[in-house]
């Protein structure tokens, strides 16, 4: 037998067939030994598979799961076609969900019960925001809107079986004026979710005053009566830090590299020429309204020399004061040893020996109240 | 959008008062409008929401058309509780009283011609009711009637005055409350 294998493979690959088939039939021998375990464990598996589509296929055709089954179609069907095709496809998947979502809500009492806190039914208000969300949002965005509409939909759908009564001979649907108590209670449901619609819109008007002034996150908001900082103390960067950063910049541009007479022209028209870097660093930040109650200014520090830039903020804070950021830097010349110590460094960026070179230190603050005021050399 | 800050201290506090305003004003409406405690609070509870409502309303509409110098006042106030020096810093106790004054004023209307639509909504009719009161009671009998010479007793203004004034109050000490709080016991 060994012959007519070497015979059909060549040479090496015999073997290792051989030993592959020895193991084969092992592993069945010691399937065959153990298959009452393993006929035990599928029938567990069929057992808990039995009680999953129990829980997932419905038991007669007009279910609620039939229409979750349906949207679940849908979507997988939608995934074949064109885009045109699709839209529509996902668009009945849509229909089939809200329907089969709100549908399941009541048919499993479990869920019912699960979903009525203090005797109110929450069902709707799920309903109400899959239909906002499959009327407003996008697959990366969901619109202000939808959120402001949450609260009115849902209340509709709870608020619509109080129109709606049976025939009394065909038991079909048919409309009806709710009754004097039913319709206060349609009012008050109308309004109570009006009034929550308004603080929805209260909180995306928080969101805009934010975008506007976005240094606000960075004060402390803990004396205000309306709003509460829920990340207190994240790693947002007031736009105090922002300005000073652009400004290392801007003194960087007008002193790096130029000769020491020129630096020390520079300070001498030190006012005049904080106020062009004001300028030009409002002008350069990224828009917002609370641009205009930032203000730098600066003082010369003892030494040769020590510049103190200060980012200002005039507009409201929660101290009346006010507060502000500092950051120290050092103008001095360039030394033979600044341009040996770096062999790697490109030529342009070091300047000439003789030459000014300007090093900032690090943002401080927030410092409370204004930097005149403290200065005490000038 | 980054949902760090949150307007959870004035949901809150407008449920506290809504849920204060409802409570006072209903005593009030089952005491004067001989109705009984259930409808009352129902009717309280939809003058209150409607007037909400309505208040909101004109503040997201009134805001964006603010001048900036003030709309930056109704911003400090929102975020810090203080107000901001600019030019309308002195200026800015008496239109805070007005305004009150004013919302105070608002809501009393609102709530009157709330409960107006609200019975006639339920299909109720108030008015009847009261000249029906009026024609029964003998010409003599009416000073008796009345709890004061300007305003007979089921006289639904009066009620609705009287039931805002008392809320109100309680609403504004509510808030003196806060601030002293604030003030004498400053962290």
């Amino acid at each position: 037998m060994l012959d007519i294998l070497r015979n059909l493979l060549p040479f090496g690959i015999s073997w290792i067939v051989i030993v592959i088939a020895i193991a084969a039939l092992g592993g069945l021998g010691y399937f065959a030994f153990n298959v009452l375990a393993i006929q035990k464990f599928l029938g567990e598996v069929g057992k808990l598979l039995g009680e999953l589509f129990n829980i997932l296929l419905p038991k007669k055709w007009d279910s609620a799961k039939t229409l979750i089954w349906l949207s679940i179609f849908s979507w997988v069907m939608s995934m074949w076609v064109r885009p045109v095709l699709q839209s529509a496809i996902a668009f009945m998947g849509w229909i089939f969900l809200i329907a089969g979502v709100h549908w399941v809500m009541h048919e499993e009492k479990k869920l019912k019960n699960l979903l009525t806190v203090f005797s109110v039914f929450l069902g709707p208000w799920i309903t109400g925001w899959l239909i906002c969300y499959f009327l407003f949002a996008t697959p990366d965005y969901i619109p202000q809107i939808a959120f402001v509409l949450w609260p009115p939909i849902s209340a509709i759908i709870a608020g619509l079986p109080r129109f709606i009564s049976s025939d009394g001979t065909y038991q079909t649907p048919i409309w009806q004026l709710p009754g004097a108590g039913d319709r206060q209670y349609l009012v008050n449901l109308a309004l109570l979710n009006l009034v929550m619609s308004c603080w929805i819109q209260l909180t995306f008007t928080t969101q805009n005053w934010l975008a506007e002034y976005p240094s606000f996150i960075t004060d402390d908001l803990s004396n205000s009566a309306f709003v509460v900082n829920t990340q207190a103390n994240t790693e947002i960067k007031s736009r105090g830090v922002d300005i000073l950063n652009r400004a290392e910049v801007q003194l960087k541009a007008n002193l790096q590299g130029q000769s020491w007479s020129q630096v020390e022209r520079w300070l001498l028209n030190f006012e005049p020429n904080l106020e062009q870097i004001e300028t030009t660093v409002l002008a350069d930040l990224p828009p917002a309204r609370e641009n205009s109650y930032w203000a730098i200014a600066g003082r010369i520090l003892a030494g040769e020399y020590n510049v103190q830039l200060f980012a200002t903020w005039q507009g409201p804070a929660s101290d009346p004061a006010g507060y502000y950021y500092a950051k120290t830097c050092q103008i001095s010349q360039v030394v033979p040893a600044d341009v040996a110590g770096k062999p790697g460094a490109i030529a342009s960026t070091i300047p000439a020996v003789g030459n000014a070179k300007v090093e900032c230190g690090p943002v401080e603050g927030p410092e409370k109240g204004q930097p005149e005021a403290k200065s005490a050399i000038n | 959008m980054d949902f760090g800050v949150l307007p959870l201290r004035a949901i809150a506090f407008q449920g506290l008062f809504l849920l204060l305003a409802i409570a006072l004003e209903a005593v009030i409406l089952h005491q004067r409008l001989s109705l009984d405690i259930k409808t009352s609070v129902r009717y309280s509870t939809s003058m209150n929401l409607f007037s909400t409502f309505l208040g909101w309303i004109m503040f997201f509409i009134i805001q964006p058309l603010l001048p900036e110098d003030l709309r930056i006042q109704l911003i400090s106030f929102f975020f810090f509780e203080r107000f901001f020096p600019n030019l309308w810093a002195n200026s800015i106790a008496p239109s805070v009283i007005l305004l009150a004054l004013l919302i105070f004023l608002g809501v009393v209307f609102v709530e009157l011609q709330g409960l107006n639509q609200l019975e006639r909504l339920l299909g109720k009719h108030p008015q009847d009711d009261d000249s029906i009161i009026k024609n029964r009671v003998p010409q003599r009998f009416q000073r008796l009637q009345g709890s004061s010479f300007l305003f007979k007793k089921n006289d639904r203004t009066y009620t609705i005055l009287l039931a805002n004034s008392i809320s109100f109050s309680f609403v504004l000490f509510v808030l003196f409350v806060r601030w002293a709080d604030n003030y004498f016991f400053a962290r």
